[in-house]
C-alpha cells in the first residue's frame, strides 16, 4: 500500500495533464480552432502522435464493422417488428390499390405450372416456384414505384414551388440556432402534414471548421443515403466568422478577406451542388440581427454571401431581419397583437419559445403540401 | 470556464502547486482561495462578482446583528431570511412572473407593461443562498461562534461548491476553514493549537476526478445526443418503446452529469484539504420515495427539511398538517430548480406521492411492499421517478402531456427508431446488477493503491484517452449549474 505526498501528486498532475494533450492533438487542435481561432500553443508537428489518433480511428473502424453485424442481426429483429405494426396498413393499401392488371400477369405465371399436373406432385418444387415469383413481382413493384417517386420529386423539383408530399423528408442542418427552431417545425410537419424531418442540427458547428464537423460532407452522405428527402433547410452562422486555416495553407485566412470569401462560398456552393444533384430543393435562412455590434455587422457580412450564392443556383434565401424587426435595431422582445413578447435570450443571439416558433412557421409557409 | 476544461485543468494545476507551497500558512491559503472562488465568478461576468460581494457584506451585517442582541436576534433572523429568499427570487423568478402577471393585467384589460428587466442568473445564487441561510440559522441557534469576514467571504463563494453544490452546512464546512483552534485542558489550561491542513485521500480524488470525466463527459454527454434530445424535441413522431428508452435515457443521463459533477467537485475539494457532503447514494436502487429522498440530491433534500420542513412543523402537529407541511417541501424543491410550471409539477408530483406514501402506511399498518418483495418496491419507485422525470426534462407543461398522450398511444403504425427492445433489456439487466457495477470505483481506488506512483499517470492517459476519443465533441453543460 503506497501513500501520495505533495511532489508526487503535482508530478501525476502534470505528467497526465500534458500526456493527454499530446496524445489528443487532433481533438486539441480542434477545441482550440473553434474557440481561440488560432493554433493551439501545444501544437506538436509530429507525424508519430497525429498517428495515435488516426490509429485509433482505424480500430475503431473495425470495431465498428463488427458492430454492424450485431446491427444486421438486430435489425432483422427490428424488422419482424416493424413488418407486424405495418402488415395492417399494407392490407389497407392493398385494397385501394388497381390490380387488375397485376392478377392478369400473376395468372399468366401461374398457368404454367398449374396446368403440368405432373409438376403437381412434387410440392416443394411448386411451392419454390411460386415464391421465386411473388419475390420477382414484389422487385418489380419497387423498382416501379421508385421509379415514380423519382420522377415526382424531379417534375417538383423544377416547379417554382416547393412541394412536398406525406412520407417525405425535410432535411433541416445548421447549429444551436436552428436546434431550437427544428423540433417546431418537426411537430407541425408530422402531426398535421405526414411529413417526416431529419434533424442533424449541432450547436457549435458551421461552415468554417471542417475538422470540428463537415457540413458539405454531411450533407452529401445524408442526401446519398436517403432518397426521401425533399427539401433541405439550412441555419447557421454565428459559429463562423473568425479566421480559419484553408487546408494545404501555412498561415490562417484572415475573416473577410478574399481568400476567405472564396473558401467559404465555395463550402455553401458545395451544399447547393449536393441538394441540386439530388433534386432537393434548398431554404436557406439569414440571420437575424444580433445584440454585439461585431457579431451584428459580421452577419450581415454572411448574410450578404449566402444570400448571392443561394440566389445564383436558384434556390430560396429567406431573411430573418424582417420577422424580428431588426431595422428598428436590435431588441429581445416584439410588439405582436399589442403585447410584448420576448423572442431572443439574454445572449442577444438564440431564440426565445417564441422566436424559435415564429422562424418554424416561415419555414413551413414556404412548403407546398400535396397529397 | 467549465471545470471540464483544458484551461481549468491547467489552471488548477498552478493553483494546487502554489496552495501546498503556503502550506504554512492556512490564513494565506484561504486568501488564495477567496481570489481563485471571486476570479472564477467574476470571469463569467463580472456582475455576479459584485452582486455576490454585497450580498456578502449584507449578510455579514445580520450576522453581527444576530450574535450581539440576545432579545431582538429572532426579529433579525427573520429579515436576513426575508432579505435572503426575496434576493433569490428577483433575480431567479422576475422573468417568469412578469409574463405571467402581464397576461393577467392584460385579460383584465389594464395596459400595465412590467419592465423586462435585463436580470441574468447570476451564478451560484441558489446555493449561495442555501449556504447562507445554514450559517444565520446556526449562529441564531448558537451552535457557532462568529467568524471573521473574510472567511464568511469565502464560505459562501468557495469555487468547488458554488456552481452547482453539494450544499454545504455551516457547522461542518466552516470549522474546515479554521487556521488555529483553542484546546482546553481538564486543568481549565487552554493552548491555541495552529491548524495545518493536508491533502486528503488523494487516490480516492483521482477516482471521482476520473470517474466524473467518464460520466459527464462521455457517457451523460452521449445519451442526451444521440437519444434523449431527438426523442424529447419531437416525441409523437417515436413508438412507445422508443419514447419509453428515452425516458430511462433522461433519468440515466442527469443521474450521470449531476452526480459526475458531485464527484469532480468533491475530488478537488479533497486536493485542497477540504470534505464536502455526499450528495448520492445509488438513488434509484431506493425501494420508496423516502428513500429515494435519501439517496438523490442529499444536500439539497436534508436542507428542505432541516430549514423548510421542520421550521413549519415538521410531523409534530398532527398527520394532516404533516403532509401539508411535506407538499409545500416538495414543491419549493421543485420551485428551486427554476422558474416554469414543469418545474412546480414535478415538485408538487412528488409532494403528491410522499403524502399517498405516509398515508398508505399509516394504513397498512407494519405492512411494508420493500420488505415483502423489495424488487418490486425498487421497480416500482423507479418508474414513479422516471414519470416525474418526463415533467422535469419537457420544455413546458403541454410538452410534458404531449409526451405521455405519445407514450400511451404510439404503438402501432409507427417505426422503431431505437434498437429499444434491446436497450430496454440490456438496462434491465443493469438495474439487476447494479449493487456490483457500484463497486467498481472503490475497487479501482483500492487496485491504484497497490501501483507505483511512477505509473499512476499512464493508466490515466490511457483511460482518458478513450474516453475523449470515444465521446461526442463539446464540453458538456452542468445541467444543475443552471438552476
Amino acid at each position: 500500500m503506497h501513500s501520495l505526498n505533495f511532489w508526487k501528486i503535482t508530478y501525476i498532475l502534470l505528467i497526465t495533464f500534458f500526456g493527454i494533450l499530446l496524445v489528443l492533438q487532433k481533438s486539441v487542435d480542434i477545441y482550440w480552432d473553434q474557440t481561440y481561432h488560432k493554433l493551439s500553443p501545444f501544437h506538436v508537428d509530429n507525424k508519430k502522435f497525429k498517428l495515435i489518433q488516426k490509429n485509433t480511428d482505424y480500430s475503431y473502424e473495425k470495431l465498428e464493422a463488427a458492430k454492424e453485424k450485431i446491427y444486421q442481426w438486430n435489425q432483422i429483429v427490428q424488422n419482424e417488428i416493424n413488418q407486424k405494426l405495418f402488415a395492417q396498413k399494407r392490407v389497407r393499401q392493398n385494397n385501394s390499390r388497381d390490380l387488375s392488371s397485376q392478377n392478369q400477369a400473376d395468372k399468366k405465371l401461374l398457368k404454367p405450372v398449374e396446368v403440368d399436373a405432373e409438376k403437381k406432385k412434387n410440392n416443394s418444387t411448386q411451392s419454390a416456384v411460386q415464391s421465386t415469383q411473388h419475390q420477382i413481382l414484389e422487385l418489380a413493384e419497387q423498382i416501379k414505384s421508385a421509379y415514380m417517386n423519382l420522377w415526382q420529386k424531379k417534375q417538383d423539383y423544377f416547379s417554382d414551388k416547393i412541394i412536398i408530399r406525406p412520407d417525405e423528408t425535410v432535411f433541416f442542418a445548421g447549429d444551436s440556432l436552428m436546434q431550437g427552431v427544428a423540433p417546431h417545425a418537426m411537430r407541425i410537419l408530422h402531426k398535421s402534414y405526414h411529413v417526416n424531418s431529419l434533424d442533424l442540427s449541432k450547436q457549435s458547428t458551421g461552415l468554417s471548421y471542417p475538422k470540428a464537423f463537415d457540413w458539405p460532407a454531411e450533407i452529401e452522405t445524408i442526401l446519398n443515403n436517403d432518397d426521401s428527402i425533399k427539401v433541405l433547410a439550412v441555419f447557421l452562422g454565428p459559429n463562423d466568422p473568425w479566421n480559419f486555416l484553408i487546408h494545404g495553407n501555412k498561415n490562417y485566412s484572415k475573416f473577410k478577406s478574399k481568400e476567405w470569401e472564396d473558401e467559404y462560398s465555395s463550402r455553401i456552393e458545395r451544399i447547393l451542388i449536393a441538394a441540386k444533384n439530388h433534386f432537393v430543393k434548398v431554404i436557406w435562412l439569414g440571420v437575424p440581427c444580433m445584440k454585439k455590434r461585431k457579431l451584428d455587422q459580421d452577419m450581415i457580412y454572411l448574410n450578404s454571401i449566402y444570400q448571392s450564392e443561394v440566389e445564383k443556383l436558384n434556390q430560396r434565401y429567406l431573411s430573418t431581419a424582417d420577422l424580428f424587426r431588426c431595422e428598428n435595431g436590435f431588441s429581445d422582445t416584439i410588439l405582436i397583437d399589442e403585447i410584448q413578447n420576448k423572442v431572443r435570450t439574454r445572449d442577444g443571439i438564440h431564440f426565445e419559445a417564441n422566436g424559435q416558433k415564429m422562424v418554424a412557421d416561415l419555414i413551413l409557409q414556404q412548403l407546398i403540401f400535396k397529397g | 470556464m467549465s471545470y471540464l476544461s483544458i484551461e481549468f485543468s491547467l489552471f488548477f494545476i498552478a493553483l494546487f502547486f502554489i496552495y501546498w507551497g503556503l502550506r504554512s500558512s492556512v490564513r494565506l491559503q484561504n486568501l488564495l482561495l477567496l481570489v481563485v472562488s471571486y476570479f472564477i465568478v467574476g470571469l463569467l461576468n463580472i456582475n455576479f462578482a459584485y452582486l455576490l460581494f454585497g450580498y456578502t457584506l449584507i449578510n455579514f451585517g445580520f450576522a453581527k446583528a444576530i450574535v450581539r442582541s440576545e432579545s431582538k436576534k429572532k426579529l433579525v433572523c427573520i429579515c436576513a431570511m426575508i432579505f435572503s429568499v426575496i434576493n433569490l427570487a428577483i433575480f431567479k423568478y422576475f422573468d417568469f412572473f412578469r409574463g405571467e402577471l402581464q397576461a393577467i393585467f392584460h385579460t383584465i384589460g389594464i395596459e400595465f407593461y412590467l419592465p423586462t428587466a435585463e436580470l441574468l442568473l447570476p451564478i451560484g445564487i441558489s446555493f449561495y443562498t442555501f449556504h447562507c441561510i445554514s450559517y444565520l440559522v446556526s449562529l441564531y441557534k448558537k451552535e457557532m461562534e462568529l467568524v471573521s469576514f473574510w472567511d464568511f467571504a469565502l464560505f459562501l463563494s468557495f469555487f468547488p461548491s458554488i456552481i452547482a453544490g453539494p450544499i454545504n452546512r455551516a457547522k461542518n464546512f466552516i470549522p474546515q476553514l479554521e487556521s488555529s483552534c483553542t484546546i482546553m485542558f481538564a486543568n481549565a489550561q487552554e493552548k491555541k493549537v495552529i491548524l495545518e491542513r493536508k491533502i486528503l485521500e488523494p487516490y480516492k480524488a483521482f477516482t471521482l476526478i476520473l470517474l466524473a470525466i467518464i460520466k459527464v463527459y462521455w457517457l451523460s454527454s452521449a445519451i442526451e445526443q444521440f437519444c434523449v434530445n431527438p426523442i424529447f424535441n419531437n416525441p409523437m413522431e417515436y413508438h412507445t418503446l422508443d419514447l419509453l428508452l428515452g425516458i430511462y435515457a433522461y433519468a440515466i443521463q442527469i443521474y450521470l452529469n449531476f452526480s459526475g459533477y458531485t464527484d469532480l467537485v468533491t475530488g478537488i475539494a479533497l486536493l485542497l484539504g477540504f470534505r464536502l457532503p455526499i450528495n448520492f447514494n445509488l438513488p434509484y436502487l431506493a425501494y420508496n420515495l423516502r428513500d429515494f429522498w435519501h439517496r438523490w440530491h442529499i444536500s439539497l433534500s436534508t436542507w428542505i427539511r432541516d430549514y423548510l420542513y421542520f421550521p413549519l412543523g415538521g410531523s409534530r402537529c398532527g398527520v394532516i398538517r404533516a403532509q401539508i407541511n411535506v407538499f409545500i417541501a416538495m414543491l419549493l424543491s421543485g420551485l428551486w430548480h427554476g422558474a416554469g410550471l414543469n418545474f412546480i409539477v414535478w415538485g408538487g408530483l412528488h409532494g403528491l406521492g410522499m403524502i399517498f406514501l405516509n398515508l398508505s402506511d399509516y394504513c397498512l399498518g407494519s405492512w411494508r411492499l420493500h420488505l415483502k418483495c423489495s424488487f418490486i418496491a425498487k421497480l416500482f419507485t423507479f418508474h414513479f421517478i422516471c414519470l416525474t422525470w418526463i415533467f422535469f426534462r419537457s420544455d413546458s407543461l403541454h410538452e410534458s402531456f404531449d409526451f405521455i398522450d405519445a407514450l400511451f398511444t404510439n404503438y402501432h403504425f409507427i417505426k422503431l427508431q431505437f434498437n429499444s427492445l434491446i436497450w430496454i433489456a440490456l438496462l434491465f439487466i443493469l438495474f439487476v446488477t447494479y449493487q456490483f457495477w457500484s463497486k467498481i470505483p472503490s475497487y479501482f481506488t483500492i487496485c491504484l493503491t497497490k501501483i507505483h506512483w511512477f505509473f499512476i499517470p499512464f493508466i490515466f492517459i490511457l483511460i482518458l484517452f478513450f474516453v475523449v476519443d470515444f465521446a461526442p465533441s463539446g464540453i458538456p453543460l452542468f445541467i444543475y449549474g443552471g438552476f
